[in-house]
Protein backbone atom coordinates (compact mmCIF):
# COMPACT_ATOMS: atom_id res chain seq x y z
CA UNK A 1 0.00 0.00 0.00
CA UNK A 2 0.61 3.17 -1.06
CA UNK A 3 0.68 6.64 0.83
CA UNK A 4 1.50 10.79 0.20
CA UNK A 5 3.99 11.70 2.58
CA UNK A 6 5.78 15.22 3.63
CA UNK A 7 9.28 15.74 4.09
CA UNK A 8 8.19 18.88 6.49
CA UNK A 9 11.56 20.24 6.69
CA UNK A 10 11.87 20.83 2.71
CA UNK A 11 8.32 22.27 2.50
CA UNK A 12 8.08 26.19 2.31
CA UNK A 13 3.95 26.15 2.00
CA UNK A 14 3.78 28.00 -0.98
CA UNK A 15 -0.06 26.30 -1.05
CA UNK A 16 0.83 25.35 -4.67
CA UNK A 17 0.28 21.78 -4.15
CA UNK A 18 -3.46 22.72 -2.53
CA UNK A 19 -3.86 24.36 -5.37
CA UNK A 20 -3.21 21.55 -7.83
CA UNK A 21 -5.40 19.08 -5.94
CA UNK A 22 -8.64 17.91 -7.57
CA UNK A 23 -9.49 16.24 -4.54
CA UNK A 24 -9.02 18.79 -1.36
CA UNK A 25 -6.76 16.07 -0.38
CA UNK A 26 -4.63 18.84 0.96
CA UNK A 27 -4.99 21.76 3.89
CA UNK A 28 -2.50 24.49 4.26
CA UNK A 29 -3.09 25.26 7.94
CA UNK A 30 -1.75 27.70 10.06
CA UNK A 31 0.40 25.23 11.33
CA UNK A 32 1.93 23.77 8.29
CA UNK A 33 0.57 21.58 5.26
CA UNK A 34 -2.03 18.54 6.35
CA UNK A 35 -2.53 15.60 4.07
CA UNK A 36 -6.05 14.32 4.24
CA UNK A 37 -5.12 10.83 3.31
CA UNK A 38 -8.77 9.63 3.09
CA UNK A 39 -9.07 11.82 0.05
CA UNK A 40 -6.05 11.45 -1.63
CA UNK A 41 -6.13 9.05 -4.80
CA UNK A 42 -2.35 9.34 -5.32
CA UNK A 43 -2.59 10.68 -8.53
CA UNK A 44 1.15 12.07 -8.26
CA UNK A 45 0.19 16.14 -9.04
CA UNK A 46 1.22 17.84 -5.82
CA UNK A 47 4.35 15.62 -6.02
CA UNK A 48 5.29 16.55 -9.51
CA UNK A 49 4.33 20.13 -8.65
CA UNK A 50 6.26 20.42 -5.35
CA UNK A 51 9.40 22.94 -6.33
CA UNK A 52 11.38 21.30 -2.88
CA UNK A 53 10.50 17.96 -3.10
CA UNK A 54 8.63 17.67 -0.17
CA UNK A 55 6.16 15.26 -1.23
CA UNK A 56 6.70 11.91 -2.23
CA UNK A 57 4.61 8.61 -2.47
CA UNK A 58 6.11 5.89 -0.08
CA UNK A 59 5.17 2.42 0.74
CA UNK A 60 2.84 2.51 3.86
CA UNK A 61 4.55 0.98 7.37
CA UNK B 1 -23.44 33.89 15.13
CA UNK B 2 -20.94 36.20 17.01
CA UNK B 3 -20.27 39.57 15.46
CA UNK B 4 -21.74 40.68 12.59
CA UNK B 5 -19.89 42.16 9.88
CA UNK B 6 -20.77 44.24 6.54
CA UNK B 7 -17.58 42.39 4.64
CA UNK B 8 -14.92 39.73 5.73
CA UNK B 9 -11.71 39.65 4.13
CA UNK B 10 -9.60 36.61 4.02
CA UNK B 11 -6.24 36.95 3.76
CA UNK B 12 -3.99 39.89 4.53
CA UNK B 13 -1.25 39.66 1.44
CA UNK B 14 -1.89 43.17 -0.56
CA UNK B 15 -4.94 42.12 -2.21
CA UNK B 16 -6.79 41.86 0.73
CA UNK B 17 -4.92 44.45 2.76
CA UNK B 18 -6.25 46.71 -0.03
CA UNK B 19 -10.10 45.53 0.10
CA UNK B 20 -9.91 45.95 3.48
CA UNK B 21 -8.10 49.63 3.40
CA UNK B 22 -10.75 50.71 0.93
CA UNK B 23 -14.17 49.18 2.93
CA UNK B 24 -13.11 50.73 6.27
CA UNK B 25 -11.97 53.91 4.59
CA UNK B 26 -15.70 54.44 3.60
CA UNK B 27 -16.72 53.55 7.08
CA UNK B 28 -17.76 49.61 6.61
CA UNK B 29 -17.42 47.17 9.20
CA UNK B 30 -14.66 44.86 7.91
CA UNK B 31 -12.92 42.13 9.25
CA UNK B 32 -9.59 41.06 7.67
CA UNK B 33 -8.47 37.58 8.84
CA UNK B 34 -4.81 36.30 7.81
CA UNK B 35 -4.04 32.67 8.95
CA UNK B 36 -0.16 32.52 9.58
CA UNK B 37 0.86 34.03 13.03
CA UNK B 38 2.46 37.07 11.63
CA UNK B 39 1.44 39.77 8.30
CA UNK B 40 4.22 39.11 5.27
CA UNK B 41 4.77 35.56 5.99
CA UNK B 42 5.96 33.16 4.98
CA UNK B 43 7.59 34.88 1.81
CA UNK B 44 6.36 33.28 -1.60
CA UNK B 45 7.32 36.05 -4.56
CA UNK B 46 10.04 37.67 -6.10
CA UNK B 47 9.37 41.18 -5.21
CA UNK B 48 9.62 42.66 -8.36
CA UNK B 49 7.08 45.48 -9.51
CA UNK B 50 6.37 48.52 -11.96
CA UNK B 51 6.27 51.77 -10.47
CA UNK B 52 2.64 51.91 -11.80
CA UNK B 53 1.86 49.03 -10.47
CA UNK B 54 2.91 49.95 -7.17
CA UNK B 55 1.52 53.45 -7.13
CA UNK B 56 -2.25 51.96 -7.25
CA UNK B 57 -1.48 51.85 -3.11
CA UNK B 58 -1.77 55.81 -3.69
CA UNK B 59 0.16 56.35 -0.49
CA UNK B 60 4.02 54.74 -1.51
CA UNK B 61 6.24 54.17 1.65
CA UNK B 62 9.85 54.30 0.65
CA UNK B 63 10.68 52.10 2.75
CA UNK B 64 8.92 49.22 0.87
CA UNK B 65 11.62 49.56 -1.90
CA UNK B 66 14.91 47.89 -1.76
CA UNK B 67 16.46 48.81 -5.11
CA UNK B 68 15.52 50.35 -8.31
CA UNK B 69 15.81 48.58 -11.69
CA UNK B 70 17.81 50.51 -14.38
CA UNK B 71 18.59 47.46 -16.57
CA UNK B 72 17.01 44.48 -17.81
CA UNK B 73 19.49 41.48 -18.99
CA UNK B 74 17.58 38.70 -21.16
CA UNK B 75 20.23 35.87 -20.91
CA UNK B 76 19.83 33.16 -23.84
CA UNK B 77 21.40 29.28 -23.21
CA UNK B 78 24.34 30.04 -25.64
CA UNK B 79 24.98 33.23 -22.61
CA UNK B 80 24.98 35.59 -25.59
CA UNK B 81 22.94 38.24 -23.62
CA UNK B 82 20.92 41.15 -24.33
CA UNK B 83 21.85 44.08 -22.21
CA UNK B 84 19.17 47.21 -22.29
CA UNK B 85 19.15 50.42 -20.09
CA UNK B 86 15.61 50.61 -19.11
CA UNK B 87 15.21 53.42 -16.40
CA UNK B 88 12.34 53.50 -14.33
CA UNK B 89 11.64 49.74 -15.44
CA UNK B 90 10.80 49.13 -11.89
CA UNK B 91 11.26 47.87 -8.62
CA UNK B 92 12.44 45.49 -6.24
CA UNK B 93 10.19 45.59 -3.01
CA UNK B 94 10.66 44.23 0.76
CA UNK B 95 7.28 42.54 0.64
CA UNK B 96 8.01 42.01 4.60
CA UNK B 97 7.50 45.55 5.10
CA UNK B 98 5.38 46.20 2.36
CA UNK B 99 2.46 43.24 3.47
CA UNK B 100 2.66 44.25 7.05
CA UNK B 101 2.25 48.12 6.30
CA UNK B 102 -0.67 47.27 3.79
CA UNK B 103 -2.71 45.17 6.26
CA UNK B 104 -1.50 48.63 9.63
CA UNK B 105 -2.91 51.09 6.90
CA UNK B 106 -6.00 48.98 6.66
CA UNK B 107 -6.49 48.58 10.43
CA UNK B 108 -5.91 52.00 10.86
CA UNK B 109 -8.53 52.92 9.07
CA UNK B 110 -10.49 51.16 10.89
CA UNK B 111 -10.48 47.55 9.51
CA UNK B 112 -10.38 44.59 12.60
CA UNK B 113 -7.10 42.43 11.83
CA UNK B 114 -6.82 39.47 13.03
CA UNK B 115 -4.18 36.81 12.57
CA UNK B 116 -3.35 33.29 13.53
CA UNK B 117 -6.96 33.37 12.29
CA UNK B 118 -7.79 30.70 9.80
CA UNK B 119 -11.19 30.67 7.73
CA UNK B 120 -12.45 26.94 7.56
CA UNK B 121 -15.73 27.20 5.91
CA UNK B 122 -18.11 29.41 4.50
CA UNK B 123 -22.28 29.43 5.87
CA UNK B 124 -25.30 29.38 4.08
CA UNK B 125 -28.39 31.06 5.01
CA UNK B 126 -31.53 28.98 4.46
CA UNK B 127 -31.85 30.66 0.80
CA UNK B 128 -28.41 29.04 -0.16
CA UNK B 129 -26.43 32.56 0.10
CA UNK B 130 -23.59 32.72 1.97
CA UNK B 131 -24.18 34.36 5.37
CA UNK B 132 -20.96 33.69 7.15
CA UNK B 133 -17.72 32.51 7.94
CA UNK B 134 -16.38 29.62 10.16
CA UNK B 135 -13.04 30.72 11.72
CA UNK B 136 -10.23 28.78 13.71
CA UNK B 137 -8.25 31.08 16.37
CA UNK B 138 -6.18 29.65 18.75
CA UNK B 139 -8.02 26.20 18.36
CA UNK B 140 -11.55 27.17 18.62
CA UNK B 141 -13.77 27.89 16.22
CA UNK B 142 -16.25 30.37 15.99
CA UNK B 143 -18.33 31.67 13.35
CA UNK B 144 -18.46 35.19 11.86
CA UNK B 145 -21.81 36.74 9.40
CA UNK B 146 -20.89 38.61 6.94
CA UNK B 147 -22.83 40.01 3.62
CA UNK B 148 -19.94 39.71 1.46
CA UNK B 149 -16.49 37.78 1.59
CA UNK B 150 -13.60 39.22 -0.44
CA UNK B 151 -11.54 35.97 -1.00
CA UNK B 152 -7.39 37.19 -0.92
CA UNK B 153 -6.59 33.54 0.55
CA UNK B 154 -3.55 33.07 -2.49
CA UNK B 155 -3.50 30.32 -4.68
CA UNK B 156 -4.69 27.51 -2.75
CA UNK B 157 -7.96 29.84 -2.05
CA UNK B 158 -9.75 27.45 -0.19
CA UNK B 159 -12.91 30.40 -0.14
CA UNK B 160 -12.91 29.84 -3.96
CA UNK B 161 -13.50 26.26 -3.78
CA UNK B 162 -16.07 26.19 -0.69
CA UNK B 163 -18.01 28.25 -2.86
CA UNK B 164 -18.12 25.68 -5.67
CA UNK B 165 -15.52 27.02 -8.18
CA UNK B 166 -13.42 24.39 -9.99
CA UNK B 167 -10.41 26.15 -9.23
CA UNK B 168 -7.93 23.44 -8.87
CA UNK B 169 -5.09 24.32 -11.17
CA UNK B 170 -3.77 22.20 -14.45
CA UNK B 171 0.16 21.23 -14.01
CA UNK B 172 0.38 23.19 -17.72
CA UNK B 173 -1.26 26.14 -15.83
CA UNK B 174 0.95 27.06 -13.01
CA UNK B 175 4.52 27.48 -12.28
CA UNK B 176 6.67 25.48 -9.96
CA UNK B 177 9.48 28.09 -8.06
CA UNK B 178 12.14 28.03 -5.67
CA UNK B 179 14.14 31.03 -4.49
CA UNK B 180 16.96 32.05 -2.66
CA UNK B 181 17.83 34.54 -1.23
CA UNK B 182 21.36 35.23 -1.32
CA UNK B 183 24.44 37.24 -0.66
CA UNK B 184 26.08 36.89 -4.20
CA UNK B 185 29.01 37.90 -6.27
CA UNK B 186 29.69 39.05 -9.06
CA UNK B 187 26.00 41.12 -8.82
CA UNK B 188 25.14 44.48 -11.11
CA UNK B 189 22.87 45.96 -8.53
CA UNK B 190 20.76 47.77 -10.87
CA UNK B 191 20.31 45.17 -13.24
CA UNK B 192 17.48 42.27 -13.36
CA UNK B 193 18.56 39.35 -15.19
CA UNK B 194 16.34 36.73 -16.88
CA UNK B 195 17.96 33.03 -18.45
CA UNK B 196 15.99 31.42 -20.79
CA UNK B 197 16.42 27.55 -22.31
CA UNK B 198 14.88 24.43 -22.25
CA UNK B 199 17.48 22.82 -20.12
CA UNK B 200 17.72 26.16 -17.41
CA UNK B 201 13.81 26.17 -16.52
CA UNK B 202 11.74 24.06 -18.97
CA UNK B 203 8.67 26.43 -19.40
CA UNK B 204 10.06 28.90 -16.79
CA UNK B 205 12.99 31.11 -16.37
CA UNK B 206 15.76 31.62 -13.65
CA UNK B 207 16.50 35.05 -12.55
CA UNK B 208 18.32 37.72 -10.55
CA UNK B 209 16.50 40.54 -8.90
CA UNK B 210 18.94 42.85 -6.56
CA UNK B 211 17.69 43.93 -3.36
CA UNK B 212 20.91 45.96 -2.38
CA UNK B 213 23.87 45.52 -0.25
CA UNK B 214 24.58 42.83 -2.02
CA UNK B 215 21.84 40.84 -1.47
CA UNK B 216 19.34 38.77 -4.33
CA UNK B 217 16.32 37.22 -5.00
CA UNK B 218 18.03 34.41 -7.08
CA UNK B 219 14.72 31.88 -8.41
CA UNK B 220 13.96 29.62 -10.83
CA UNK B 221 10.19 28.58 -12.15
CA UNK B 222 9.41 25.75 -14.11
CA UNK B 223 6.01 24.79 -16.03
CA UNK B 224 5.87 21.25 -13.87
CA UNK B 225 4.31 19.49 -16.45
CA UNK B 226 7.58 20.03 -18.94
CA UNK B 227 10.41 19.29 -15.81
CA UNK B 228 10.16 15.38 -15.98
CA UNK B 229 10.28 15.62 -12.51
CA UNK B 230 13.23 17.51 -11.91
CA UNK B 231 12.80 19.77 -9.14
CA UNK B 232 12.58 23.55 -9.64
CA UNK B 233 15.25 23.58 -6.43
CA UNK B 234 17.89 21.06 -8.04
CA UNK B 235 18.24 23.87 -11.24
CA UNK B 236 18.19 26.54 -8.94
CA UNK B 237 20.81 25.09 -7.60
CA UNK B 238 22.87 24.01 -10.73
CA UNK B 239 21.87 27.77 -12.22
CA UNK B 240 23.55 29.33 -8.76
CA UNK B 241 26.82 27.48 -8.77
CA UNK B 242 27.36 28.14 -12.52
CA UNK B 243 25.96 32.07 -12.43
CA UNK B 244 27.93 33.30 -8.96
CA UNK B 245 31.60 33.64 -7.86
CA UNK B 246 30.94 33.34 -4.39
CA UNK B 247 27.89 33.30 -2.56
CA UNK B 248 25.75 32.47 0.60
CA UNK B 249 21.85 31.53 1.64
CA UNK B 250 19.76 33.68 3.37
CA UNK B 251 16.86 32.64 3.18
CA UNK B 252 15.11 29.96 0.91
CA UNK B 253 11.55 29.70 -0.29
CA UNK B 254 9.27 27.42 -2.57
CA UNK B 255 5.79 29.25 -5.09
CA UNK B 256 3.71 28.46 -6.86
CA UNK B 257 2.68 30.69 -9.48
CA UNK B 258 -1.15 30.16 -10.60
CA UNK B 259 -1.11 31.50 -14.97
CA UNK B 260 -4.69 33.63 -15.41
CA UNK B 261 -6.39 31.39 -17.88
CA UNK B 262 -10.33 31.94 -19.72
CA UNK B 263 -12.01 29.88 -17.00
CA UNK B 264 -10.47 32.22 -14.35
CA UNK B 265 -13.89 33.38 -12.09
CA UNK B 266 -13.46 36.68 -10.02
CA UNK B 267 -17.08 36.51 -8.32
CA UNK B 268 -19.79 33.85 -7.43
CA UNK B 269 -22.98 35.44 -5.89
CA UNK B 270 -21.66 37.34 -3.01
CA UNK B 271 -18.02 36.26 -3.17
CA UNK B 272 -15.17 38.43 -5.07
CA UNK B 273 -12.10 36.50 -5.36
CA UNK B 274 -8.91 38.78 -6.03
CA UNK B 275 -5.35 38.22 -6.54
CA UNK B 276 -3.60 35.00 -6.83
CA UNK B 277 -6.71 33.43 -5.68
CA UNK B 278 -8.45 34.35 -8.53
CA UNK B 279 -5.25 33.70 -10.79
CA UNK B 280 -4.81 37.16 -11.89
CA UNK B 281 -0.89 36.83 -12.34
CA UNK B 282 0.49 37.77 -15.89
CA UNK B 283 0.97 34.07 -17.34
CA UNK B 284 4.09 34.54 -19.00
CA UNK B 285 6.31 36.78 -16.52
CA UNK B 286 4.54 34.98 -13.18
CA UNK B 287 3.97 38.98 -12.40
CA UNK B 288 1.27 39.56 -9.91
CA UNK B 289 1.25 41.96 -7.05
CA UNK B 290 -0.54 45.09 -9.25
CA UNK B 291 -2.81 42.90 -10.33
CA UNK B 292 -3.11 41.54 -6.25
CA UNK B 293 -3.46 45.57 -6.17
CA UNK B 294 -6.05 46.35 -8.17
CA UNK B 295 -8.46 43.61 -8.06
CA UNK B 296 -7.81 44.16 -4.24
CA UNK B 297 -9.12 48.11 -4.45
CA UNK B 298 -11.64 47.48 -7.23
CA UNK B 299 -12.84 44.67 -5.11
CA UNK B 300 -12.92 47.34 -2.37
CA UNK B 301 -14.68 49.78 -3.97
CA UNK B 302 -17.58 47.84 -5.60
CA UNK B 303 -18.28 46.25 -2.03
CA UNK B 304 -18.18 49.11 -0.82
CA UNK B 305 -21.02 50.72 -3.38
CA UNK B 306 -22.67 47.57 -2.76
CA UNK B 307 -23.36 47.87 0.76
CA UNK B 308 -24.42 51.72 0.64
CA UNK B 309 -26.92 51.03 -1.84
CA UNK B 310 -28.13 48.27 -0.16
CA UNK B 311 -31.43 47.43 -1.70
CA UNK B 312 -29.02 45.78 -4.95
CA UNK B 313 -29.14 42.45 -5.49
CA UNK B 314 -25.83 40.10 -5.49
CA UNK B 315 -25.76 40.25 -9.26
CA UNK B 316 -24.69 44.09 -8.69
CA UNK B 317 -21.40 42.20 -7.44
CA UNK B 318 -20.53 41.57 -11.11
CA UNK B 319 -19.35 44.89 -11.86
CA UNK B 320 -15.99 43.84 -9.84
CA UNK B 321 -15.18 41.23 -12.61
CA UNK B 322 -16.75 44.07 -15.48
CA UNK B 323 -14.67 46.59 -14.12
CA UNK B 324 -10.93 44.92 -13.48
CA UNK B 325 -11.35 42.72 -17.01
CA UNK B 326 -12.17 46.20 -18.63
CA UNK B 327 -9.17 47.55 -17.44
CA UNK B 328 -6.77 44.17 -17.25
CA UNK B 329 -8.47 41.72 -19.15
CA UNK B 330 -6.93 42.24 -22.88
CA UNK B 331 -3.18 42.21 -21.26
CA UNK B 332 -4.35 39.10 -19.21
CA UNK B 333 -5.38 37.52 -22.24
CA UNK B 334 -2.65 38.48 -24.40
CA UNK B 335 0.10 36.95 -21.50
CA UNK B 336 -1.86 33.96 -21.51
CA UNK B 337 -1.60 33.69 -25.18
CA UNK B 338 2.00 34.29 -25.48
CA UNK B 339 2.45 31.74 -22.72
CA UNK B 340 1.10 29.16 -24.66
CA UNK B 341 3.51 29.89 -27.83
CA UNK B 342 6.64 30.07 -24.56
CA UNK B 343 5.89 26.68 -24.11
CA UNK B 344 6.38 25.32 -27.15
CA UNK B 345 10.09 27.41 -27.30
CA UNK B 346 13.12 25.24 -28.27
CA UNK B 347 16.44 27.01 -27.08
CA UNK B 348 17.50 27.87 -30.70
CA UNK B 349 13.97 30.28 -30.64
CA UNK B 350 15.22 31.72 -27.84
CA UNK B 351 18.33 32.51 -29.80
CA UNK B 352 16.80 33.92 -32.48
CA UNK B 353 14.21 36.37 -30.24
CA UNK B 354 16.85 37.50 -28.47
CA UNK B 355 18.94 38.47 -31.35
CA UNK B 356 15.40 40.31 -32.85
CA UNK B 357 15.50 42.03 -30.19
CA UNK B 358 19.17 43.01 -29.77
CA UNK B 359 19.01 44.97 -33.87
CA UNK B 360 15.35 46.16 -32.61
CA UNK B 361 16.27 47.90 -29.68
CA UNK B 362 19.15 49.89 -31.54
CA UNK B 363 16.13 51.81 -33.23
CA UNK B 364 13.61 52.39 -30.87
CA UNK B 365 14.18 54.05 -27.25
CA UNK B 366 13.37 51.32 -25.19
CA UNK B 367 12.15 53.44 -22.41
CA UNK B 368 8.75 53.81 -24.42
CA UNK B 369 8.02 50.26 -25.08
CA UNK B 370 5.66 48.68 -23.33
CA UNK B 371 6.21 44.95 -22.40
CA UNK B 372 3.18 44.10 -24.66
CA UNK B 373 4.78 46.33 -27.61
CA UNK B 374 8.02 44.28 -27.70
CA UNK B 375 6.12 40.95 -27.41
CA UNK B 376 4.07 41.76 -30.82
CA UNK B 377 7.01 42.97 -32.27
CA UNK B 378 8.73 39.85 -31.67
CA UNK B 379 5.33 37.46 -32.60
CA UNK B 380 5.37 39.51 -36.32
CA UNK B 381 9.09 39.36 -36.64
CA UNK B 382 9.07 35.80 -36.16
CA UNK B 383 5.63 34.11 -37.22
CA UNK B 384 7.57 31.10 -37.32
CA UNK B 385 6.60 31.51 -33.49
CA UNK B 386 2.87 31.85 -34.20
CA UNK B 387 3.39 28.32 -36.08
CA UNK B 388 4.56 26.47 -32.48
CA UNK B 389 0.77 27.08 -31.70
CA UNK B 390 -0.38 25.12 -35.07
CA UNK B 391 -1.91 22.02 -32.77
CA UNK B 392 -3.21 23.66 -30.42
CA UNK B 393 -6.97 23.62 -30.44
CA UNK B 394 -8.64 26.95 -28.89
Amino acid sequence: MKKLSLKMDLCGECGGCVAVCAFESLDLESQGLRIKEELCTLCNDCVVFCPSGALEITDKE
Amino acid sequence: MKDKYDCIVVGAGPAGSMAAWVLAKNKHKVLLLEKHKEVGLPLCCAEAVSFRGLSICEQVNPAWIRSKIEKIALCPPSGKELKVSYSSAGLVLDRKIFDRDLALRAESSGAELKVNAQAVGLINNNRGEICGIRMKKDGRESEYQTKIVIAADGIESMVGRWAGIDNALKLEGVDSAYQYLLKADPLDQECIEFHLGTKIAPGGYAWVFPKGKGLANVGLAITPSLGNNIKAKELLDFFVMKRFKNFSVVEWMTGGVPAFSRRSQLVKGNILLTGDAARLVDSLSGAGIANALLSGKIAGQVASEYLVNGGNSPDFLKKYEEEFLKIKGRELRFYSYCRKIYLKMRDEDFEEVIQFLKEYLKDEDSTRLTPIQTLKAILRSNPKLLLLLRHLVW
